[in-house]
């Protein structure tokens, strides 16, 4: 039994190897096929002389299969996920190092606020005897869902920053920067996670095992605490999880709007401008942060549930 | 309910998280009362480096005006004294000599001949690939050097003594002082710093108005004035901060809330609502920019000159302007924009567009289209023509290329495919052979032959022409204003009319509105004095 619980978890390891693998390989491949150069890219009347001589520097005159077997050999024996085209003194590390803290700080923040009031909610959307609040909790969750951020942003900038004077309209630096941001993240994670709980503490209360305890006479809080919350936590779980992990790449589009400076736009400028090592090196570092994510989520349902890993 | 409870105490938290007065968050806006001067203003894009030979476009070069003193600056079109107290011209108009002004750099070290010396030496040193050297062959043997056929020390640039620079041209020409930006740089600070040079304020030394203190990447760049600068007394305004907003919407809102003090604007609404505010006022600027059609001259069907002229001819300039950009572009039936001289004239005054006299001389434009298909042995019938227009796919991009499909379609009878492409590329397309038509804009300065010169060999259209080049290289080199604007005359001729190489369609310009209290601004599109003119009155 031991031994399956083991196998099952080497495998699920080395898969999650083979998935880094294959997306350094797709988006080297994606990337260098594309149209454009990281040298016309960046400067608009680039003679073609000096790109080319640029092109035979940085080694892009090469076949793309050596290329590839350069790159592999120094990321896999020395680690290093190159410089950047652009900045020389940049190296993917640097470009993480200084700007996901930003993405962390919002995208978690929404993430942990998000998953509160979006549980809260819908625990209380499950067990009101209200039809009405019942109603409107749902209604508020299909409104909010897809309230695109680009539409909300500039609604709560011009009200809270222009017209209330209350907050900076974008930029970084104080605890003020944060809170736009954030309430124009909330919205989704706090519909998801609202909709999830909502949606799994009905079937729990729909369960046998659920009537059966009512029938025994224990409270609804001693089963809530007992058995809803154990049994509809793996379907939270994974929604948070997955979330969680959405942080770290950051929100291009909200970073975008609020002048945050955060991973998701270092990730965008860099395909813009084709800067090769730095999409390649953040791609690698989002899918493997991804991946170990949905480790730690099987990690937890195995906690909650040791007939997870077990399958007959 | 009690859970209920709990979670609209929660919604509350964060609504009074949200709502509370912030100490500071208006410490980063204008105090024009206090004595110290700080300007706010906004950036679409963050700077790359502020390595002279690393820059990649406006927005470095924007900031470099600042942080750095040429030889010379170019104050509302005229060029004035800056690096250079004074300079002297040989007779025969080959020979530059410059007087240096008693500067310092940001750690007390004089600026000398030899800092600017080392500018251009870098600047034409084939090993340090300078995107921009081509800017500067009119210095002797710069090509030479730069292409490798030189040594080095062959340089047409010899530094007299600690404060005199001497700079010989290839051929005489007005346009040196005004075409070519030349910095200073110091060779022990660059040695020191190797890879890291210029790439945060540490790695960075400053001989210009202002002096950068911090530069909190994609978000803000902060500088402050620089006080070895020589002339320092006016510079007035003490700080400015640069706040990198690449969203439009934001910028605006940022200026509504008095977070910035002046933005260009597009947006008819905000247009509006700015103009009826009393504490703003309003700027045109032009660009200097003409933006326009590129026609592939290799293309099957654009190879036709007839062909191409139809095309330019049915383009509803008048209307893009008025409507599509509220007035604030001008319809360009010519490349060369207003504003750009030719030595004491003004090159628009003087030169009628060229498309103008053909569009009167043009009655039937579709049956020159007919006469083109002709001749390129196809079918005349122009049902059955169906042509891709390439733009890049951002949203106004998109927008404008709907409305020129529509335009031509309507004008011509034929079928327009629209192709969106991401924008690295976009760029790269269009200095291949692979599009039909495409859009772009190019940038000028005070004299016609940068922007003519866009269409030597090896250029976006695909179109090789040595007279052409003949004209154009002629004018640069012809010391006579009359003679140099006839060259650049014939030479814009044969690119718009009989060539028909491109076909404009407007003149840059945007609006901009200030605070009352920004003052001293220059909107002269070849100005480089940056942030050093303008003030804040109370």
């Amino acid at each position: 039994m031991r031994n399956r619980k083991k196998i099952w978890w080497i495998k699920r390891i080395i898969s999650m190897v083979i998935v880094v693998f294959t997306t350094f390989t797709f988006t080297f491949f994606l990337m260098h096929t594309a149209k454009g150069d990281p040298f016309t890219a960046t400067i608009e009347n680039l003679p073609n002389d000096v790109r080319q001589k640029y092109i035979e520097q940085y080694g892009f005159n090469q076949p793309i299969i050596k290329q590839y077997f350069i790159f592999l050999k120094r990321f896999i024996m020395q680690g290093d996920l190159g410089v950047s085209l652009h900045n020389r003194t940049s190296t993917v590390t640097d470009v993480i190092r200084t700007s996901m803290p930003a993405s962390l700080l919002i995208g978690g923040l929404a993430v942990v606020i998000g998953t509160v009031v979006g549980y809260l909610l819908g625990i209380c959307s499950a067990y009101t005897r209200f039809a009405w609040l019942k109603e409107l909790i749902s209604t508020a969750s299909v409104l909010g869902m897809p309230v695109p951020v680009y539409i909300l942003a500039p609604f709560i900038q011009n009200k809270i920053a222009v017209k209330l004077h209350l907050l900076p309209v974008s930029g970084w630096g104080t605890w003020q920067h944060l809170i736009l941001p954030v309430i124009c993240m909330l919205p989704l994670t706090i519909a998801t996670i609202m909709k999830y709980t909502k949606g799994s503490i009905e079937q729990v209360r729909r369960s046998g095992y659920y009537i059966a305890a009512k029938q025994r006479g224990f409270t609804e809080a001693h089963i809530f605490r007992l058995h809803v919350v154990k049994n509809s936590a793996p379907l939270i779980v994974t929604v948070v999880i997955s979330n969680m992990s959405a942080v770290f790449s950051g929100s291009f589009i909200v970073e975008k709007i609020f002048s945050v400076p955060g991973i998701g736009r270092e990730f965008m400028t860099a395909i813009n401008t084709r800067d090769y090592t730095i999409i390649i090196g953040l791609n690698i570092v989002f899918t493997g942060i991804y991946v170990t994510f949905m480790l730690l989520g099987d990690l937890i349902q195995e906690i909650c549930n040791p007939r997870f890993t077990n399958p007959l | 309910m009690k859970k209920f409870s709990l979670a609209l105490v929660v919604v509350m938290l964060i609504s009074c998280v949200s709502c509370g007065k912030p100490q500071d968050v208006d410490s980063n806006q204008t105090d024009v009362s206090a004595e110290k001067q700080v300007l706010n203003c906004s950036w679409n894009d963050e700077p790359t480096s502020m390595d002279l030979m690393k820059y990649s476009g406006v927005v470095d070069l924007k900031l470099i005006w600042n942080l750095y003193e040429p030889l010379v600056r170019i104050e509302d079109g005229k060029v004035v004294s800056a690096g250079a107290k004074n300079w002297e011209i040989s007779e025969d108009g080959l020979a530059y000599t410059f007087l240096l002004q008693d500067n310092c750099w940001s750690d007390g070290k004089e600026v000398t001949a030899s800092d600017y010396a080392t500018m251009l030496r870098r600047a034409a040193d084939p090993a340090t690939g300078f995107a921009y050297a081509s800017d500067f062959y009119i210095i002797k043997n710069f090509e030479a050097v730069n292409t490798g056929g030189l040594d080095l020390d062959e340089l047409g640039v010899v530094v007299e003594n600690e404060k005199t620079l001497i700079i010989n041209l290839e051929y005489p020409s007005n346009t040196f002082l005004s075409s070519v930006e030349i910095y200073p740089e110091r060779a022990d600070f660059i040695e020191q710093c190797g890879d890291q040079y210029g790439y945060s304020p540490e790695t960075m030394i400053f001989c210009g108005p202002y002096k950068m203190t911090n530069w909190t990447h994609n978000s803000t760049i902060k500088l402050e004035k620089n006080e070895t600068y020589w002339d320092q007394g006016n510079v007035r305004i003490d700080e400015v901060n640069l706040h990198i907003i690449p969203d439009e919407a934001t910028r605006l809102i940022s200026f509504q809330s008095g977070e910035i003090d002046f933005v260009s604007v597009s947006d008819e609404n905000y247009i509006n609502e700015f103009r009826n505010n009393s504490d703003m006022y309003e700027e045109i600027a032009q660009s200097a920019r003409t933006y326009m059609f590129l026609f592939n001259c290799k293309d099957e069907l654009f190879k036709n000159i007839k062909v191409r002229q139809t095309f330019s001819l049915t383009i509803n300039r008048e209307e893009i302007s008025n409507s599509l950009d509220n007035g604030m572009t001008t319809p360009a039936y010519g490349l060369i924009p207003p504003t750009t001289a030719v030595g004491q004239f003004d090159y628009r005054n003087q030169v009628e567009e060229p498309l103008k006299a053909l569009s009167e001389s043009t009655s039937d434009v579709k049956s020159l289209l007919c006469e083109g298909l002709q001749e390129l042995g196809l079918s005349t019938d122009p049902a059955e023509i169906t042509i891709t227009l390439s733009c890049p796919n951002d949203s106004a991009s998109q927008e404008m290329a709907e409305y020129y499909k529509a335009m031509w379609e309507a004008n011509l009878g034929i079928t327009i495919e629209i192709d969106m492409q991401e924008f690295a590329t976009y760029r790269s397309l269009i200095w291949s052979d692979e599009y039909q038509i495409a859009t772009t804009a190019w940038g000028g300065s005070i004299e016609p032959q940068f922007m003519l010169s866009r269409w030597f060999p090896d250029n976006q259209s695909q179109w090789n022409n040595d007279e052409y080049t003949q004209l154009v290289t002629l004018g640069a080199q012809t010391a006579d204003d009359q003679s140099r604007l006839d060259y650049y005359a014939a030479a814009e001729q044969m690119l718009i009319t009989d060539c028909a190489v491109i076909a404009p369609i407007k003149y840059d310009g945007y609006l901009v509105f200030y605070y009352n209290y920004v003052q001293g601004n220059d909107n002269n599109p070849f100005s480089n004095v940056g942030f050093k003119c303008m003030y804040l009155e109370k």
